[in-house]
This record gives structure tokens, sequence and C-alpha cells, in this order.
């Protein structure tokens, strides 16, 4: 990947202490690293104590796909004057693809996932991995949903019972 | 995709079976729950004592289940209005063909709602009689949002506005104790709006400073339109209700109906009108060239009926518009084009797509003969599938067109039904 040499990086520090050197373009990505840079321009270092370097590496991963897509997207409609709507049609659907191949995670890995993008505020990816959670447990059973997510059901038949009958509606047979 | 090893080492090192979803802080699991249909969200009470009452703190409510009875509708409302707890942003409510909900019944809802809160409401309700919104619905000053469809809407005597409204859709309204007019001009941010069927068959007045776009199918006698940020328009004149009534000026000033109507968009970038809607432009005196000139006008969707007088409003309009870029155009049979009509060709410069419709092969090669030759920059001459298919003698049409000379080089002739370039 050609990077001009005048473009500032950033290091970013995982929890358990890791170091991820990024361009300021994608650490900018995530608004809350955008929002200290904004505060303190000349912020090099940036601890990110609530997110593993594992869980961190895939948000970077992210970033570093969405900004190139960006700048493709830009540089194409500088060359031509205007963008064409089939090639960013098509630009879009493959990303969309790329997208779907990164959501292939463990639900473990997409619950942390999601706590990473809301705490850096990286609103495509929080919309992403939310849309992925919600995609796991539509269309399923309460029994199925536990398994998915391995939800302990600590509620006994008769709790269980008197909640079904607050919204009889909602546990009817469906199509 | 780089492969992942050590996503496997991490779930041997994860306490397998341990419940991270529940674990997620309750307003991320109230964005997962808004993103399910009401009834799967409601149905996560079951999952676990954690998860019981969760989904009554989601901020958004949409009841869109068009197969319930109106009174099981009626019930699960009020049931999940009772229970719910926390701010509510969104309500939503949508009930299919002939299931009539009571004016109580909206009331009450509306009473549960936060004035506070509210950004956006829908009331879609597919019924006659009207249902019947109280005017309480103009407390709601937070509101952003409105859709309303099949109610009377009734307006309280000293009417506010919504100040912060953005969007606003009526479709089969009645308006009670206030105008259309009043209504929009009382909203100042309004940004878009979509109309159809509430005025009827009166004079439509539109004056909305920060509009950007607008959609009317209305029966309206007369148009008045102030909207200096209009960037899209579709006017369309309900054929099924207009039926042979006469366009009657309500307004009989010194302005001509053109430019009452479309005078005054200096911004527009897309016009839609429908053969109705030329007509209506046609029934007063016409102007030779048109006053104003669309300097941002990209694309126009244009289809006068079979009067001449609709066609010389069609040729004034586009004339006026020496930025254009896209011209879709219903050629009337009884009028070979004249290039004489034609009395600047500023408008063909930029021109780079043609779409034309139409039923009589003669008069679209007439008109297809004129944009060939007289377009610098043509892409694209698109002839409607549909139009193409109705013609008498397809090959024969598609042979004289073929053979016409082209100023462009670029330009290719095509036959297709899509008509979104």
């Amino acid at each position: 990947m050609a990077r001009s040499s005048t473009e500032n990086m950033i290091t970013l520090m995982s929890s358990d202490g890791e170091e991820f050197m990024v361009t300021e373009k994608v650490a900018r990505e995530c608004t809350t690293i955008r929002n200290m840079l904004e505060d303190d321009c000349v912020i090099t270092n940036i601890p990110l104590p609530n997110v593993t370097s594992d869980i961190l590496s895939m948000v970077i991963e992210y970033c570093m796909e969405h900004v190139a897509a960006a700048e493709k997207a830009a540089a194409e409609t500088a060359e031509k004057g205007s963008s064409s709507a089939p090639a960013a049609a098509k630009a879009n659907k493959d990303l969309e693809e790329w997208d779907k191949a990164f959501m292939n995670v463990d639900v473990y890995t997409l619950c942390d996932l999601i706590l990473a993008a809301n705490y850096l505020n990286v609103s495509g990816l929080l919309d992403l991995t939310i849309q992925t959670a919600a995609n796991l447990i539509k269309g399923k059973s309460p029994e199925q949903i536990r398994k998915t997510f391995h939800i302990q059901n600590d509620l006994s038949l008769e709790e269980e019972e008197k909640i079904r009958s607050q919204t009889p509606w909602a546990f009817e047979k469906s199509e | 995709m780089v492969g992942r090893p050590w996503l496997k080492r991490r779930i041997l090192n994860i306490e397998l079976n341990k419940d991270f979803l529940s674990s997620l802080p309750s307003e991320i699991i109230e964005t997962i729950l808004v993103r399910l249909p009401i009834k799967e969200a409601v149905r996560t009470s079951v999952l676990s004592s954690n998860w019981k009452s969760l989904w009554t703190s989601m901020p958004d409510l949409v009841f869109n289940d068009r197969d319930t009875t109106e009174s099981e509708l009626i019930r699960r409302v009020d049931k999940v209005l009772q229970v719910h707890q926390g701010p509510i942003l969104k309500f939503e409510v949508e009930l299919g063909c002939d299931k009539h909900v009571g004016e109580e019944a909206i009331s009450r809802w509306l009473l549960a709602l936060s004035k506070n809160e509210l950004k956006d409401l829908c009331l879609n309700v597919d019924t006659y009689p009207n249902c019947k919104v109280p005017s309480s619905l103009f407390s709601y000053q937070k509101l952003e949002n409105l859709e309303i469809e099949g109610c009377t809407i009734y307006a309280p005597q000293c009417f506010q506005g919504l100040k912060l409204l953005h969007n606003l859709t009526l479709c089969r309204c009645e308006l009670v104790g206030i105008t259309i007019e009043k209504f929009v001009s009382s909203c100042p941010l309004l940004e878009s709006l979509n109309l159809v069927d509430v005025v009827k068959h009166g004079c439509l007045v539109i004056r909305a400073p920060n509009l950007k776009e607008l959609v009317v199918l209305e029966d309206f006698t007369d148009l008045l339109l102030g909207a200096p940020k209009l960037i899209s328009a579709t006017i369309n004149v309900d054929y099924m209700l207009h039926g042979l009534r006469d366009f009657i000026p309500a307004y009989d000033g010194c302005k001509s109906k053109f430019l009452r109507a479309i005078g005054a968009i200096p911004n527009i970038e897309e016009l839609h009108i429908d053969s109705l809607f030329c007509e209506y432009l046609a029934s007063g005196p016409l102007p030779v060239k048109f006053p104003v000139t669309f300097h941002h006008l990209k694309k126009i969707s244009i289809h006068p009926d079979e009067s001449r007088k609709a066609v010389d409003i069609a040729v004034c309009i586009f004339q006026s518009a020496p930025n254009l870029k896209t011209l879709c155009l219903t050629v009337p049979s009884q009028i070979i084009w004249e290039e004489q009509k034609i009395t600047t060709i500023s408008f063909l410069r930029q021109l780079e797509v043609v779409v034309i419709f139409g039923k009589d092969g003669e008069s679209m090669v007439a008109f297809a003969k004129f944009i060939l030759s007289a377009a610098p920059q043509l892409e694209k001459l698109v002839i409607n599938r549909w139009s193409f298919y109705e013609l008498v003698d397809g090959m024969g049409f598609m042979k004289k067109l073929l053979s016409l000379p082209r100023l462009s080089s670029k330009a290719v002739i095509l036959v297709d039904e899509n008509s979104n370039y």
C-alpha cells in the first residue's frame, strides 16, 4: 500500500499492551479518537484500555477497508468529473460483501466487537454488528436464541408461564 | 479475508458457555431489539430473568402486523404502552384494509406518548370513514417525522405548527380547522413534503422556505408554489379524482399559472410532471418563452397530453433549462414535431440522455430526428420498451430510427424499460 510519508501516524495501544500503528485517517474513523485528536492535535499515542488486541486489530481492519473504499470512490469521481452510477453500485456491493464476510465470527467476538464499536464510536461497524446480532435472533424460538447465545434460563416454569400470559400474542405460532 | 488463527485460540481461552449477549449494556441490547419485529422483541422476555423487561425500554415501537384484527391490535398497543418504561422516540401503527381504530384509542395512545420525547409518528390506517386524530397531535413539539394516512386531523384553535418537523407525509387525510398552506408554513424546518389526496378540489398553496423535496398527487384547481430551496418536485394531478372538471384559478392575480406554479423554485434540479398538470399549465395564457431560467435543472420528465398547447408548455419548460442532462418526454401522436417550435437550443447543449414515450411511431421518429441532429453531447436515446411494443410497425420504426444522422458520435439508440437514468 503506497502511503505518502507525510501522513501522520498514530499509535493505538490495546488493553493487553499491544501497539498498532495506523494512519491518522484510519484512526479518525473512530469518532472517539477523532474527538481526542481535535482536542489535542499533537497526540500520537492513544491507550485504549477497553479494547483487547485481537478485537482492536479487527476494528482497524474494518476502518482500513472502509477508508480505502471511500478513497477509491473519491479518486474515480475526481478522474471522471462525476461518478458513474453502475460503478458506484458495484463498489457498494463489493463493500457489502466484504462486510458480510467480515461478520463471519462467533458470538463472543461479535459481542466484543459491538462493545468496541460502541466505545470507539465507529458508526458503520456498530450498525453492522448490531444488525448481525439482530439477524441471529430473528425468526428463532426462545430456546434457539438461548442456545445461540448460551443464555442460561433461570426462570421457573411458573415464572415463564406468567410472562407469556402477559403478552400471549407474542408467543403465537406464526405462519 | 485474512485468516485469523488467533480467533480459535481466543475461543479456547474464553469460558465456554458464557453468556456474552446478556452482559452487554441495556442501551445496546435495546438497539438490537428495535431491529426485530415487535413480536419477536417482546418474545425475548422469556429468555431469562435478565431479559424479562429489557424490551419494555425499547425507544421505537412499530406495530405493522397487518394480519391482526383491529380489536386485537388495539389490545396489543394498549398493553405495550402500559408496561413500557422510558422514552418512546418512535411510534408507528399500521393497519390493514378496512380496519377501524376509534378516536378514543388514538387519543389514548397519544396520551401515553411523551410530548417531550416523540420524534417519529406514523399512523397508517387504510379505512373509510377516516379515523380521527385529536388536536393534541400538535402539542408533540419534538416531532421530526410525521406520516398520517387515512385520518381526519383536527387542528387546535391556536395553531402553532410543528417547529422541528422535517418530513411530512399526508395521504388521504382531511384537515379540519386548518389549511395545508397554514400547516406547511407553520413548520419552518420542513424539508420533505408528500401530499396525496388531501386537497379536495381546491387551491393548493405551498410556501416552504426550507423544502427540498416535494411529491404531490392531488386534485387541485390551482397551485401556488413558493420554495426557494426545492431540489426535486413530482407534481401529478390525480386523474381518478379529477374526472372532467376544469381547472379554475382561485387566485386571479396578475401572474400567469406558470409563474404561480413553477416560477418560484429557482434551485430545482429534478422535475416530474404528468399530463394533467401539463393540461393545468396549458389552461391559461401561454408565455412565448418561460420568463424564468432553471439553471440547476438536470432532469425533466414531462408527459403532455394530446393537445398542441400542452406540447408547447413542455417545450417552453425544457427550453428554460440550459443545463439539462436528462429529458423524458411523451411525444404526442397527433402532432408532428416541428423544429420551428424551438426558439433556443441552449437546452440541447449538455443533454446526455433522452427517453421517448409515445403511441405514434412517426411523431416519435420526428422528435428523435431533431434530438439526434442537434444534441452534441448525447449518449443515449432510449425508446421506452412498452411504447415500442405498442407500435404497429416496430421493425420499420427501428429501421428509420437507426438511419437517422447523429451529431454526437457517442450517441446510441436502445429500447429499455428502465427510464431511471
